[in-house]
């Protein structure tokens, strides 16, 4: 059988800034794959995406795209990947035409024909000044720089955040196209997390610099439940069980990280499912307690 | 490197442009000087400053010279600002894009220095053509020969390289949004070289000033030191102009290889 191939591969790494710390991270993502990278504002996503495009360098750990270390020579690697901003980036008064220009100097790769397809498709004048483009339009116009050379990687920092609901299930049809193709990946970095319960396959949940939860979206899903509770009865659920207990509409709501068992073990408790919004929030505020009783 | 290259002209777009008219302007004003001063109110004005005494020969034919060459500096000076370049980049936060190009932060820097290299080719260029006219097209009339002129559009050039060398190493220095200050920085630092290579001069005109202000100014014997006028800096520069020429490849290469370390060790700053 063959081994799956991870894309990027990052193993602990640490950055320290003395007033944010990036704390021996580790994480990977497999070839074909979404990967949604979550966490608060803050809670060091951009900081880990500058690491693994070699814009800043890590303290101590190392990081591989496509099996290749980066210190060996990151640009090159660049080559395959497809890169989305939360803001645009590009001039003003730039057109399509004018970063086709550009962009066919720069990238091997680059694809004039399927670029001035997509300005079409997401409806884009080429003539246009990008600096005329409203936000939507904006970040469709990075999402169409970044699928025209090929890229075999797309990794976006917040592509959705700002957008309407129309335009953001648009962005994410637009990856599920992309991902059609099996040696393609994205990391997908967000804090809206209803985007990447649609799109991902897993999911790094990163909180105050640490990763905090790891694996695939659908069984982290599947394990998590939220038992509503009254006080009372929060001392009959195994410790083990819990993740973080927050005061509910009833009593109490407790994140619990087995499902099946706490509806087995607690037949006469109601346990719903968790979604990735609930789980993340469940999380910091545990990470936020945990660190306040350290202190 | 050659899409940053682009991109970095398409940035200078609207300068090409007012060098453009600059050039046309100048041109024609360069022209007219040049007619004035053989048979107009200029060449009248020197006359009369000659017959009273005023002025010698060769006093004339440098102020002559000044005026076109300040004429002449002001398309180089339009085209040759590489900070407009981290301006633009700044405003538009192009770095982070630039960043996940596949070209190293060598190349990235490079495409900086490459761009204001083809501008200063083209404002030189300019100069060299306003020459040619003013010196051989209208021969009849010339008042600096082709040499003089292309002496001083070497000179002209070398100050521009040198203080945007400098300039665009302060801005990857500052990093981004820190033009205005990296421009500054530029003349303090200009400054400082200028007063610590003449230190001996400037410490004798202290010196004279401190007696002539404690003597007062009606009994001061004025300063011992012979104080150069802008005819005697020009003759000297123009006569140095091959150390020039030299001082500004090295400070433009170290300038450059510096830029290269700094964006290396900062990262991320173009």
């Amino acid at each position: 059988m063959d081994e799956i191939r991870n894309v990027i591969e990052v193993k602990n790494i640490t950055k320290d800034y003395g007033d944010f710390k990036l704390d021996n991270i580790s994480f990977a993502v497999p070839e074909g794959s979404v990967c949604g990278f979550i966490g608060q504002n803050g809670a060091g996503k951009t900081t880990t995406i500058r690491l693994i495009l070699d814009v800043i360098r890590a303290d101590a750990g190392e990081v591989f795209l496509f099996g290749e270390n980066i210190k060996n020579d990151s640009a090159k690697l660049r080559e395959d990947i497809g890169i989305v901003y939360d803001e645009m980036g590009f001039h003003e008064f730039m057109t399509g035409r004018d970063i086709n220009i550009m962009m066919k100097n720069i990238y091997k790769n680059w694809d004039e024909k399927a670029f001035f397809d997509y300005l079409n498709k997401f409806a884009l004048p080429a003539k246009k000044k990008c600096g005329d483009f409203s936000r939507g339009m904006r970040m469709k116009l990075q999402i169409a720089v970044a699928l025209s050379h090929n890229a075999k990687l797309l990794i976006m920092d917040e592509p959705t955040s700002g957008l309407d609901p129309i335009v953001r299930n648009e962005m994410i049809q637009i990856f599920r196209e992309y991902v059609v193709e099996e040696d393609h990946s994205i990391l997908l970095s967000s804090h809206i997390t209803a985007d990447l319960e649609k799109l991902a396959d897993t999911v790094v949940f990163i909180n105050g610099g640490k990763i905090v939860l790891a694996g695939n979206k659908d069984d982290m899903l599947e394990t998590h439940g939220l038992v509503k509770c009254k006080k009372e009865e929060l001392d009959s659920i195994s410790k083990s069980l819990i993740v973080n207990v927050q005061p509910g509409v009833y009593g109490c709501e407790v994140l619990v990280n087995d499902r099946a068992a706490c509806e087995k073990l607690y037949p006469g408790m109601v346990v719903e499912p968790a979604n990735l919004e609930e789980i993340m929030l469940f999380y910091v505020n545990k990470a936020a307690e945990d660190s306040k009783e350290a202190r | 490197m050659k899409g940053l290259l682009i991109k970095n002209l398409m940035c200078m777009k609207k300068r090409i442009y007012v060098f453009a008219f600059l050039f046309v302007g100048v041109l024609i004003m360069a022209i007219m000087y040049v007619v004035s001063a053989k048979y107009g109110n200029i060449a009248l004005a020197y006359q009369n400053a000659l017959a009273e005494g005023g002025e010698d020969e060769f006093n004339i034919q440098a102020l002559s010279e000044i005026v076109l060459l300040v004429v002449m500096i002001l398309p180089i000076a339009e085209l040759v600002d590489g900070t407009k370049l981290f301006a633009s980049d700044s405003k538009a936060g192009f770095a982070k894009v630039a960043a996940g190009m596949p070209l190293s932060i060598g190349k990235r820097v490079s495409s900086f220095f490459a761009t204001t290299l083809i501008l200063l080719g083209i404002g030189i260029a300019a100069d060299v053509f306003i020459a040619f006219v003013l010196s051989v097209v209208l021969a009849d009339m010339a008042l600096i020969s082709f040499g003089d002129f292309i002496l001083s559009i070497v000179v002209i050039a070398c100050v521009m390289a040198m203080f945007n060398a400098l300039n665009m190493l302060f801005c990857i220095f500052l990093g981004p949004g820190k033009e205005q200050k990296a421009t500054e920085t530029t003349i303090t630092v200009i400054t400082i070289g200028l007063i610590l290579i003449n230190i001996k001069k400037v410490i004798w005109f202290a010196k004279d000033l401190i007696i002539t202000l404690s003597k007062g100014f009606n009994q001061a014997e004025g300063p011992e030191v012979e104080i150069s006028t802008v005819f005697d800096i020009i003759g000297w520069i123009k006569d140095k102009a091959a150390v020039l020429l030299i001082v500004t490849l090295a400070i433009s290469a170290l300038s450059y290889v510096a830029s290269i370390f700094i964006a290396k060790r900062k990262r991320g700053a173009v």
